[in-house]
């Protein structure tokens, strides 16, 4: 489940939040522009 | 074969190879390059990162750093045992690195990374990795390996490794009019102002050039301004053979690991080829 930041309020919210309104829209603001939030997940990388 | 050790510093030595076939000397400056195993890491485990540069950039800088290696060729797992398996014993060591930046930016140095074992560490404290403005944050574990500079180059023991045939000036100033030798002389300075001061003090015979100078211009002095009175050639029987070391292997141990490997797989084709003839001799 990705996670998205709002640009204006900074609220953070999901994909489904997401689905509520119609575009890309923050659920709460309304702002257009959405930051996606790096998975809590570690990651492994060849140092390559 | 005779070895003159002409140069022997912490991180590089100079040899005087003489009588040694080219194929010899040329299979050893191979071996250090691509055999001779050395420590660097080959996997980050990301825990956060939130600067400028993608997880992949930060690992592949990581890959590059030089680790002390000494001791590590005899505590760790061979190359070949550790390449495939991601949590065998006696393999990795693992550095950590968990640095913020709060107000002011911070540039994370190599030698910010903390290693479990000491014998394990950055070469150099003072390279840089990554630069974090204020409000970002790395966090990472660091897993290194014994590897091969055949598999990557960052498990390439040494920086150079390279040999040449001993150059030999051959000269006599006492054939010459003095003007002759003064022009002669000016255009080996610009080569060498020491050789230039040693040619002009023997005046006539053979000088090996055993510094650690480029002699491609003695080429053009020899056919312009010391044209009959000077020449070079190349002993094709002697090599100087330079070896730098990253700093993860003193100069002296790449060397000797070289040649421990060039003996293993001498003796291994030897046996092949014994087993392969019904038992033949082998020497």
């Amino acid at each position: 489940m990705a996670h998205y930041k709002c640009g204006k309020c900074g609220k953070e919210f999901t994909d489904e939040d997401i689905k509520l309104l119609p575009g890309i829209r923050c659920p709460y603001c309304g702002y257009r522009v959405i930051y996606k939030i790096r998975p809590s997940s570690i990651r492994r990388v060849k140092a390559i | 074969m005779e070895i003159t050790v002409l140069e022997s510093t912490p991180t590089r030595v100079r040899l005087l190879v003489k009588d040694a076939p080219l194929a010899l000397v040329n299979a050893v400056r191979r071996l250090i390059l691509s055999e001779v195993p050395v420590m660097a890491v080959d996997e980050v485990i990301f825990l956060e990162n939130n600067t400028a540069m993608y997880d992949e950039i930060i690992a592949h800088r990581l890959g590059l750093v030089p680790l002390t290696s000494e001791r590590a060729l005899e505590k760790y797992r061979s190359p070949e045992e550790c390449a495939e398996c991601t949590d065998c014993e006696d393999c990795f060591v693992s550095l950590y690195l968990d640095i913020a930046a709060e107000d002011q930016p911070v540039i994370v140095y190599s030698g910010d990374l903390k290693s479990t074992d000491p014998d394990v560490q950055p070469v150099y404290d003072n390279m840089p990795l990554i630069y974090l403005a204020p409000g970002q944050r790395v966090s990472l574990e660091a897993r290194a390996r014994l590897g091969r500079g055949k598999e990557h180059a960052k498990w390439s023991a040494a920086t150079v490794a390279a040999h040449k045939y001993l150059p030999v000036i051959k000269f006599d100033f006492t054939k010459a009019s003095r003007e002759t030798v003064e022009e002669c002389i000016e255009c080996i300075e610009g080569a060498s102002r020491e050789i230039a001061k040693k040619l002009r003090e023997m005046k006539k015979g053979e000088y090996q050039v055993l510094e650690d100078v480029n002699t491609s211009l003695y080429h053009y002095c020899s056919r312009t301004a010391c044209k009959d009175v000077l020449e070079i050639e190349y002993r094709d029987d002697s090599f100087i053979l330079t070896i730098e070391s990253t700093g993860a292997l003193p100069p002296k141990r790449i060397l000797t690991e070289a040649l421990r490997i060039l003996e293993e797989k001498s003796r291994s084709l030897l046996e092949a080829l014994g087993a392969s003839t019904g038992g033949g001799e082998s020497s």
